[in-house]
Order: C-alpha cells, then structure tokens, then sequence
C-alpha cells in the first residue's frame, strides 16, 4: 500500500506493506536516525513528531501516519546545520553512543514548541520515556534546558527546527 | 505485532466503520484507535484492523448534566483541554498525567483505554468514582446504527456487550464536587501497582480501586467503606476526628492482600488503604500526611 505524508516538511510517498510499522518505513526510506529499541513503546528511541506531537514509531502502523505531517530527528537538522537542540546535547555531553539522542531531541522539539521555558521537572517529564544505557540523565536533562535557552534566543523550536 | 496483517481500512464515517465490523466475521478484525495497546501486544492473529482515525469521535461537550467525551480524545487532551479543568475531573487529569509517559499520552484514547483488559491501569478507578457510562455503536438491521449505553466498569456482562460495538462516547455526569487519584509504582514512568480513586459530590464520596499486576488486576468499588463515610456525616459536613485511622481500618478488612510475582498481597493492600487516605485527605482539603 502507499502512504502519503509529509516527511520532513516534503511530500512523500512510503511503499509499505499493511503490517509494517513506521520506525521500519521510515528507515528503509534512508532516515535512519530514528532508531529500534523495545519496539514496545518503552524506550523512545524510536520517537518522532507526528503532526508535532512526539510518538513511538515502533507502535505506530505506517498506514496510520498517511495523511500526516512526520518529523524525524533528520527534519529538524544535521551535521552541516545542527539544530540548536541538536548542539545543546553536544555542548552539554549528553552524548555518549548517542544511539537514545534521536528520541531524546524530538522529545525536547516538542516540548519546547508547546512551552519554551521548561522547569527541571518539565524536562524530567519530557525525557521520562527514554532510556539512556550510558550517559545517565543528568546531562540530558541540563541539555533540554540548555536547548530552551538557546531557542528563546533564536526562536527557533516555534519553526519546528531548520524546515 | 501485526506479522499477518493484510488489511487496513481506513473508514470515513460511523456508518461506513459499523458496515466493515458486521463484514467482519470470517476475518479477524480489530478496531484500532491509538495503537498503543493492539499494536503492541501480539496479535498475530489479526488479518484486519479498521482505524477510528477519521470517524468524528473527537469532540468533548456538556449537554445536560453530563461531560461527553469522544471515544478518540487522547490522555493527552484530558490533562490540558479546559473541560476538565474543574474539581470534580481532577483525578481524570491526574491519571492521565500519571499514564506512562508523553509519547504514549499523545496517543492513547479513552475508547481504547476503557476498552483494554490489562493490568496496568489508571484511568479505569477514576471512571469507576465518576460514575461514567459508555455510549457503544453497533451495526443494526439493514444499515441501521444500534445505541446502547452501560455502566461502567465493565462487569462480564458489560464485556458481552462490548463485543462488536464500536465505543463512541464515555459520559461523565457533572456537578459539584471534588476528585483525586493517587497511584504507586516502581518509578514514575512504570505502571501502577496500585492506584485509588476518589470522588466527593453533596451525595456522597465514592471510591475505586485497582489492585493490579501484571496480568491481571482487580477493579474494585469499595461499598463497605463508602457506607462507613455515608454513617458519619450529612452530604458535605466535615469528617470527624480520626477518620483516618477508621476509614483504613475499614480499608483493611475490605481490600483482599492480592499478591503477584512484583508485590506481596499485604503490602499491594497496605499501600493502597494509604492512597486511598490520601486521595480522601485531597477531596476534603486537608494535609495528605497519614
Ligand atoms: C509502553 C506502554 C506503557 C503503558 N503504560 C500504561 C500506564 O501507565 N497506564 C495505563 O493505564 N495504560 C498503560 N499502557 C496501556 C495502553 O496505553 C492502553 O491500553 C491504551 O489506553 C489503549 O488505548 P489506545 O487508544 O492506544 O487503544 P488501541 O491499542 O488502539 O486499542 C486497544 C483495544 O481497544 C479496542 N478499541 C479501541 N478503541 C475502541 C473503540 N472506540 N471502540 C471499541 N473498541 C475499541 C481495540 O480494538 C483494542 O482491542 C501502556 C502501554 C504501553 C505500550
Ligand atoms: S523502540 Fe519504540 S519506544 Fe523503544
Ligand atoms: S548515549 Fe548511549 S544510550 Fe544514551
């Protein structure tokens, strides 16, 4: 079947089989940043912005998105252009292997377009469904507030990143 | 995971779902509404899941007495829409706000919710004190759409009734009074091992409970106790002194010590006598301290 969706701020069009869920669609359309943890909902590695609202991919049907606006970590910046959520993480070494960073930064996108000045504890809640095997949470959680200081400054997280 | 899943509908309307359902018998079919239940936990059996996506199950409106809340309005829309927004629909935002994480919250719908037979529950002890009903939709004779509303929660029988009918609508009757729900489990983001809810209107205080594991969980009113509240005081009048160690006292006779592999049935009845202590402290305005 096909889906049509908005992929990054593009139309696209996902060959897919009924049965195949968006994280697979998704990688085999080249944007493997989003990556296969549980896919159970449990890790949020897979997370992406689905009409702006952070979701798991691995329990989303790819059919389900048809119609939809998805962003992957891809969509917000890269190593040319990092988004500054992307150099937040960087900056404040909440990187280690980096393979939960993804999910984490769609996580913080989508916390930061809804309110842009986030407490500790709305960074804790924003990051609460990923796991992170080796940097801990302390970082991660001084780079989302890191990140919202750096987009008040520039305005960036309201645009949904570089798009 | 859907491994044999070789079809997904996608229907415009009501009338067009219920006509996919009655097809449905030589198929295994599923509705399927935020995914975050039926795309997770093995249904290899299913051929045919029909999205609710774009049935007009979203609205949240007042009509009399009662709070009508679309069967597709996420956990998410229960913490942040101004519907509920008042003292009586506090425990239905904490429990959505307590549910999981954000991701999970975006997606999960109360039609899926009330429709999930799982351990790990939040939302249904609140439905259960609010005394919340259910609208269901089912595919009548000739193209006609058969309506029927039941209590919630689901007893066996209500499970009956749930089978083959789409959930349009939970309803919530409205009014004065206050609400909370407290939960307890490993870390914020895990499921709760317990949780309580309670409801304080001018006619009395009711009170639910989910003693849970993690396959299976025991939704349960608490009459006795409720009684023992109703003998105290006119509708409204302060509790008197020491109600607390009363109303756990009552707890403890009334809750059964049901233990799994997570917790010791004991210590699931213990924790739960303290929340519901805590959830009946909040509804009262007094210091939740035991
Ligand atoms: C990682 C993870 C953590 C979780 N944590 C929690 C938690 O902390 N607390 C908690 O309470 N739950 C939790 N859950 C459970 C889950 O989120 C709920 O079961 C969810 O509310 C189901 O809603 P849904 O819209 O996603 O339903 P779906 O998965 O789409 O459907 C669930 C069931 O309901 C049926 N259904 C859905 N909508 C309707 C309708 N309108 N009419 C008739 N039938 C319908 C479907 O056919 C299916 O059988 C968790 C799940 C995951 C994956
Ligand atoms: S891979 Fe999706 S939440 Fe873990
Ligand atoms: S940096 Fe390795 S899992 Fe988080």
């Amino acid at each position: 079947m096909k889906v049509r969706l908005t992929l990054n701020g593009e139309p696209a069009t996902l060959t897919c089989a009924p049965w195949e869920f968006l994280t697979e669609a998704l990688r085999r359309h080249g944007l493997i940043g989003t990556k296969r943890g549980c896919e159970t909902g449990d890790c949020g590695a897979c997370s992406v912005l689905l009409d702006g609202e952070e979701v798991a991919s691995c329990i989303l049907l790819a059919a389900q998105a048809d119609g939809h606006a998805v962003t992957t970590v891809e969509g917000l910046g890269g190593f040319e252009r990092p988004h500054p959520i992307q150099e937040a993480f960087v900056d404040a070494t909440a990187v280690q292997c980096g393979y939960c960073t993804p999910g984490m930064v769609i996580a913080t996108q989508a916390l930061l377009a809804q309110n842009p000045a986030p407490t500790e504890r709305d960074a804790r809640e924003c990051l609460a469904g990923h796991l992170c095997r080796c940097t801990g949470y302390v970082k991660p959680i001084a780079a989302v507030l890191q990140a919202a200081e750096r987009c008040r400054a520039g305005d960036v997280a309201k645009t949904g990143g570089r798009s | 995971m859907y491994l044999a899943l070789e079809r997904y509908s996608r229907p415009a309307s009501i009338e067009e779902c219920l006509a996919l359902l009655a097809e449905a018998h030589d198929e295994p079919t599923a509705l399927l509404a935020g995914g975050t239940e039926l795309n997770v936990r093995g249904h290899e059996e299913l051929v045919h899941v029909i999205d609710l996506q774009a049935l007009p199950l979203r609205d949240v409106r007042v009509e009399g007495d009662l709070l009508r809340v679309g069967a597709l309005v996420t956990l998410a829309r229960l913490r942040r829409d101004a519907a509920f927004a008042l003292p009586l629909l506090e425990g239905l935002r904490e429990a959505a706000a307590g549910f999981a994480v954000v991701a999970l919250q975006n997606r999960s719908t109360v039609g899926g919710r009330v429709c999930t037979d799982r351990g790990d529950q939040d939302l249904p002890p609140v439905l259960a004190a609010l005394g919340a009903k259910l609208r269901l939709l089912r595919p009548g004779r000739a193209g006609a759409v058969d309506e029927q509303v039941i209590d919630y929660p689901l007893g066996a029988a209500a499970r009956r009734a749930l089978r083959g009918a789409l959930v349009a609508e939970v309803l919530l009757p409205l009014g004065e009074g206050q609400g909370a729900y407290r939960r307890f489990s490993r870390t914020a983001v895990d499921a709760p091992l317990c949780n309580a809810a309670v409801v304080r209107r001018p006619s009395g205080v009711r009170i639910a409970v989910n003693l849970q594991g993690p396959r299976a969980a025991h939704l349960k009113r608490l009459g006795d106790t409720e009684s023992l509240i109703a003998s105290w005081h006119a509708p409204g009048a302060a509790f008197p002194q020491g109600w607390r160690e009363a109303v756990r006292l009552s707890l403890m006779t009334e809750l059964e010590p049901w233990g799994d592999a997570w917790v010791s049935g004991e210590y699931r009845q213990d924790v739960t006598a303290t929340l519901v202590v805590r959830a009946l402290a909040r509804v009262l305005g007094e210091e939740e301290v035991l």
